[in-house]
C-alpha cells in the first residue's frame, strides 16, 4: 500500500506518541496544543521532515481533542478551543453522564477531523495553483489581508488588534536586511547576537510556553477544582450509556459544525475558541429544542467538538498553499518546516508531493489513533487532571530552555530570546496585545517587507501598482476592506452586548470572539 | 504616486514606515480611550487599570522568573545536569512550599529523573546539543 511506502514505521509510532502526549497537554488546563508543539518542536530537529511532521500533527490532533476532558469534568476548557464544550458536557457530567458526553465529543471530533481533512486535500492544491501566479504585489496584499482579518476578529478592539499585528511586524524587522546587508533596529552592543534578528522558535517557545506558565504562577497555580465531577461508575440506566444512535438526527449539526471549524481554520489567525463558539451558536439557532442547549444537550457537545477538530485541517490550508499559518498552532508547525529548510508556499505541494501525501495520511491516522485511544481509555486520561502542577510546570520550563537552546545547535542568545519573549508575552496578556496576532505579524513581517520592496523595484516605485496590476488585486483589496468593516461592526455589537451578557455562560450571537 | 528609494536605504523603508504606523495607532488608541472616559463621565466609579491580578501570587510569579534567569546564567558554569536538577528543586519549592516528606520525595525524584531523561533522550539518543 502506498501509505506504507510514504510513512516509515517510526512515523506511525511518532503519531501515536504525539496523540498521546497531545491529549495530556490538551487535558491539563493551562497547557495548550500550541504549547505541546512548541515544547516538542526541538525533538524533530534530528528527524527527517515527514517524521517530524508526524509527531507534531499527532500532538495537534491530540491536543485539540484532549481539551474536552476538563471541559466536561471541571467546567474549564483544557484548551481554548473546547470552550463551548463546557456548556453542555459539564451539565451532562453533573447528571452522571460524563463518559457519555466525552464519547459523544470524541466521535464528533473524528468526524470533524475527517471532514476538514477532505477539504484540505482538495482545497489546498487549488488555492496553491491560484497562488503560483502571484507576483510580489499580490503576495504583499495577501499578507496585508491576513493581518487585517486576524485583527478584525480580535477579542478586544480592532485598533488593538491591528496594533498587535503591526508590532509583530516591527519585531520581525530587527536584524540584518539581506538585500543590502545593513543592520537596523539593533543596539550597538548586541550586533553579534541579533545579527539575523530573533529566531522564530525561541519566540514561539517564549510566547506560548513560558508566558503561559508565568501567568499561571501569578494566579498561584490553582486549578479550580470546586466544580469537579467525578467519573462515577457507569450508571445502569439506559440514558447514561453512550450509543452511536445519539448522532441520529444530528447529521446536519455535525457536518455544519465541522465545516464552520474548517472554514474558520482557513482564515488566518482565527483561533479554535472562535470556531467552537460560532458553531455552538449556530447549533442553537437551528436546534429544534434550543432551550435544551446549555443544560446538557448532546448536540452542543457535538457542535463544539466537531468544529474544533475541523480546525486542524482548515488551518493547514493557508499554511500549505500560501505560507500563511491559519492559527498559532500551525505557526509552530511552520517552525518545523523552517527548521528543516523547507519553504512552504504555493509551490510546496508540487515541490514536495511526498511530504504533502504523508501529511494527509498522518492526519487521517492521527484522527483514528485519537479516537481509539480516547474512546477506549477516557477514564484513565481523566486521571491526568490529578497530576500536580508543581511537578508538571518545572518539567515544561526545562523543556522550553532545552528546546530553545537546541534549535540552533547551542546558542545562548536563543534561550534569552525565549525568556524575554516569555516575559513579553506575559506583559502582552496584561495590556491587551493579542499574542496570536502579534505572532502572525512577526512571522509574516519579513515577507511583507520583501514583497513590498520587490514590487517597488519591479515597477519603479509606483505605489498605484497595488491597485492596477491585475483584477485579482482589486479582489484582495475588497477582502481587506470587508474584513476591516466586519471588524468594526462586530466590535460595535460586542460593545453593546457585553455589558448585559457578562454572566451568561452560553454566548449570544455576537459574542464569538476568543 | 511614486516612491523613490535609494538602494542603500532599502533597509530603512520598513522600519520607518512600520514605526510611524505604530505611533499613529498608539495615538488613535489613546484618543479612543480618552473619548471613552469622557463619555462614561464621573457618574460611574471607574476601575483603574491593574497590571497584576488583585491579590496575585507575587512569590510564585517573581520566584519563577528569578529561577529561570538564574538557571540560564548557571547553565554554562555548572553544566546541564547539575543546573537543571537545582532548577527543578528550586522552582518546585517555590510552586509548592511544603515540608511534607512524601511531596518532597516526589519533587526530588522529579528533579533528578527529568533532567536525566532529557539528557539521555536529547543528548545521547537524538544527538541534540545540550548546554
Amino acid at each position: 500500500m502506498e501509505i506504507f511506502a510514504i510513512l516509515s514505521p517510526l512515523s506511525f509510532l511518532l503519531v501515536i506518541f504525539g496523540v498521546f502526549v497531545g491529549i495530556i497537554f490538551g487535558s491539563i488546563p493551562g497547557l495548550t496544543a500550541t504549547m505541546a508543539l512548541a515544547v516538542f518542536l526541538p525533538l524533530t530537529f534530528s528527524m527527517d521532515l515527514v517524521e517530524g511532521i508526524a509527531l507534531l500533527l499527532g500532538l495537534y490532533v491530540g491536543g485539540i481533542s484532549g481539551g474536552m476532558i476538563p471541559a466536561a469534568l471541571l467546567k474549564i476548557p483544557g484548551t481554548p478551543s473546547s470552550i463551548a464544550t463546557t456548556f453542555d458536557a459539564y451539565p451532562m457530567a453533573q447528571k452522571g453522564q460524563a463518559e457519555k458526553a466525552l464519547k459523544i465529543g470524541i466521535t464528533a471530533s473524528i468526524i470533524g477531523g475527517t471532514i476538514s481533512l477532505i477539504v484540505l486535500y482538495f482545497f489546498a492544491p487549488l488555492l496553491g495553483s491560484v497562488a503560483i501566479n502571484f507576483t510580489p504585489v499580490e503576495k504583499f496584499l495577501i499578507i496585508v489581508f491576513a493581518l487585517t482579518i486576524i485583527a478584525s476578529i480580535s477579542e478586544k478592539s480592532l485598533l488593538t488588534g491591528i496594533f498587535s499585528g503591526v508590532l509583530g511586524v516591527f519585531f520581525s524587522l530587527v536584524g540584518v536586511f539581506p538585500t543590502n546587508n545593513q543592520l537596523r533596529l539593533v543596539p550597538d552592543f548586541l550586533q553579534d547576537e541579533l545579527y539575523s534578528g530573533f529566531s522564530l522558535l525561541p519566540v514561539l517557545i517564549g510566547l506560548f510556553g513560558i508566558s503561559e506558565i508565568l501567568r499561571s504562577s501569578e494566579q498561584g497555580l490553582k486549578t479550580v477544582t470546586k466544580n469537579k465531577v467525578k467519573m462515577t461508575k457507569e450508571r445502569t440506566e439506559n440514558e447514561a450509556k453512550f450509543k452511536f444512535s445519539v448522532f441520529k438526527g444530528q447529521t446536519v449539526n455535525t457536518v455544519r459544525s465541522s465545516f464552520i471549524g474548517t472554514f474558520l481554520g482557513i482564515l488566518p489567525g482565527v483561533g479554535g475558541s472562535a470556531a467552537s463558539l460560532m458553531s455552538y451558536t449556530q447549533a442553537q439557532n437551528f436546534s429544534k429544542h434550543p432551550e435544551r442547549l446549555g443544560k446538557g444537550a448532546p448536540e452542543g457537545v457535538i457542535a463544539s467538538e466537531a468544529s474544533n477538530n475541523g480546525l486542524t485541517g482548515g488551518a493547514l490550508v493557508p499554511l500549505l498553499s500560501l505560507g500563511i499559518p491559519g492559527d498559532s498552532t500551525t505557526a509552530v508547525l511552520l517552525g518545523a518546516f523552517v527548521l528543516q529548510g523547507v519553504s512552504v508556499g504555493p509551490l510546496f505541494i508540487t515541490d514536495y508531493p511526498d511530504v504533502w501525501q504523508a501529511m494527509i495520511y498522518v492526519l487521517l491516522f492521527a484522527n483514528i489513533v485519537m479516537f481509539i485511544m480516547m474512546f477506549s481509555s477516557i477514564r484513565y486520561f481523566a486521571r491526568i487532571l490529578a497530576v500536580p502542577k508543581y511537578i508538571l510546570y518545572p518539567i515544561i520550563l526545562l523543556m522550553c530552555v532545552v528546546g530553545s537552546y537546541a534549535i540552533n545547535s547551542g546558542v545562548m542568545v536563543d534561550v534569552w530570546t525565549a525568556l524575554i519573549f516569555g516575559a513579553l508575552g506575559f506583559v502582552f496578556m496584561k495590556i491587551g496585545i493579542q499574542i496570536t496576532t502579534f505572532l502572525i505579524g512577526f512571522i509574516l513581517g519579513r515577507a511583507l517587507e520583501l514583497n513590498f520592496l520587490d514590487s517597488m523595484q519591479a515597477h519603479n516605485g509606483d505605489l498605484l501598482i497595488f491597485f492596477t496590476r491585475s483584477p485579482i488585486d482589486l479582489v484582495i483589496w475588497a477582502l481587506i476592506i470587508a474584513s476591516v468593516i466586519f471588524g468594526i461592526i462586530s466590535n460595535r455589537k460586542k460593545g453593546i452586548t457585553v455589558p448585559e451578557d457578562q454572566n451568561a455562560s452560553p454566548p449570544r450571537k455576537a459574542d464569538h470572539s476568543q | 504616486m511614486t516612491l523613490d528609494i535609494d538602494f542603500n536605504d532599502y533597509h530603512l523603508v520598513f522600519p520607518i514606515a512600520i514605526g510611524t504606523l505604530l505611533a499613529v495607532l498608539l495615538v488613535a488608541i489613546g484618543i479612543k480611550a480618552i473619548i471613552a472616559r469622557f463619555r462614561e463621565g464621573s457618574d460611574k466609579e471607574r476601575q483603574g487599570f491593574r497590571f497584576f491580578d488583585r491579590g496575585f501570587d507575587w512569590k510564585k510569579l517573581f520566584g519563577s522568573l528569578v529561577c529561570m534567569v538564574l538557571y540560564v546564567l548557571l547553565l554554562t558554569p555548572l553544566g546541564f545536569l547539575a543546573a537543571s536538577i537545582l532548577f527543578i528543586l528550586a522552582i518546585s519549592m517555590i510552586y509548592n512550599p511544603t515540608s511534607n516528606k512524601r511531596v518532597l520525595a516526589g519533587i526530588t525524584a522529579n528533579a533528578i529523573c527529568t533532567p536525566l531523561v532529557i539528557w539521555l533522550v536529547f543528548g545521547r539518543l537524538l544527538d541534540i546539543t545540550l548546554p
